[in-house]
């Protein structure tokens, strides 16, 4: 079975000051080649910013899911 | 051999072997490990391809020569370029090798002409330097992927980047090859100098050198074998005959379709 590479979360803005955004996610073996990645797929718009984080670094702030860690597995 | 000469042979050498690079991004397009990989690939092509334009430009405004891929009938053995590229790559350690060693000895040619006095090139090198930039980023990610991976990867690794770096050292030229280019202000750094660079990065990447068919030697790096420069040929910038394969030179040409051709 093929091994389940990492799944990261790409965020961007198209000009500063603008909201962040959730724009999409991809999967990569690490950051290097996750950073490489974001800028090639999600190329449709002139970002200003564009940031991407692992899934798993990523903790739920709502109460009812206190200290919650998104899933960082699987598929994008 | 002059100035312009050597000014024209390294263009059309830059343009030829991005061309073949463009070419092999595109096949890969599909059937690497991953579908990121895949449009990442793409992506590259379609940068190499833009270079070609942009340096078959200079080379038909400044030099009268026209090399564009669709109207070009040249012969494969005429072509300047780095013999890895030959050949359709087998497997994706031969594309990661491409990545990693032709594509970064081409930036690092086009490196250094910025700085330098021929103006159409100086002008669009940072430009292409940002976008090869991420080329570089793939290649390195591939690399360090690879080898932190099972052994029969790392091995076709390791033997596509030792054929990768034999290929490139020998398309750098002998030492002091180009030295009136740098002399006159056109270049900032010569090939001899490019090509220990280009050497000590691919060795500080690896965790094994020697794998790749590099050594110490003094503080930098060379190749365990060394090149044997008499077959030489200072056009072409290559040591061994032959060309790019007809059938990638055909696909390149839109061959097959000349009929659906505008008048």
């Amino acid at each position: 079975m093929a091994r389940q590479e990492p799944v990261f979360e790409v965020f961007a803005r198209i000009a500063p000051g603008d909201p962040m955004s959730h724009i999409g996610t991809l999967n990569a073996p690490g950051i290097e080649l996750a950073r490489v990645y974001a800028w090639r797929i999600y190329d449709e718009e002139d970002w200003a910013e564009m940031w991407v984080a692992p899934r798993d670094a990523i903790v739920s702030a709502h109460p009812d899911h206190d200290g919650a860690i998104a899933n960082g597995g699987g598929t994008a | 051999m002059s100035r312009e000469a050597q000014l024209r042979s390294t263009l059309v050498a830059l343009s030829d072997s991005k061309l073949l690079l463009g070419y092999h991004y595109g096949e890969w397009t599909f059937g690497p490990p991953a579908i990121e990989a895949g449009i990442a690939a793409c992506s590259m092509a379609q940068e190499e391809f833009g270079h070609t334009r942009l340096l078959n430009g200079i080379l038909k405004r400044e030099f009268d020569l026209e090399i564009d891929p669709l109207a070009d009938e040249r012969p494969p053995d005429s072509f300047a370029s780095i013999a890895f590229l030959d050949h359709p790559l087998a497997s994706w350690a031969e594309l990661v090798a491409a990545n990693a060693v032709v594509d970064l000895a081409l930036s690092l040619v086009l490196s250094s002409f910025e700085g330098g006095d021929f103006q159409p090139l100086a002008r669009a090198v940072p430009k292409m330097l940002l976008e090869e930039r991420f080329h570089t980023e793939h290649a390195e990610g591939w690399v360090r992927v690879i080898e932190s991976g099972e052994a029969a990867p790392r091995d076709a690794l390791a033997g596509a980047l030792a054929r990768a770096l034999r290929d490139v050292a020998a398309f750098f030229g002998p030492d002091g090859h180009d030295e009136d280019l740098v002399r006159s202000g056109a270049r900032t750094t010569d090939d001899d100098a490019l090509r220990r660079r280009l050497l000590a990065r691919i060795a500080g990447l690896v965790a094994d050198p020697a794998a790749v068919g590099l050594r110490r030697e003094g503080d930098g790096w060379s190749l365990i074998e060394p090149l044997d420069w008499a077959a030489w040929d200072v056009e072409r910038r290559r040591l061994s005959a032959g060309g790019p394969d007809q059938g990638m030179l055909d696909e390149l040409r839109g061959t097959k379709n000349v009929a659906f051709k505008s008048a």
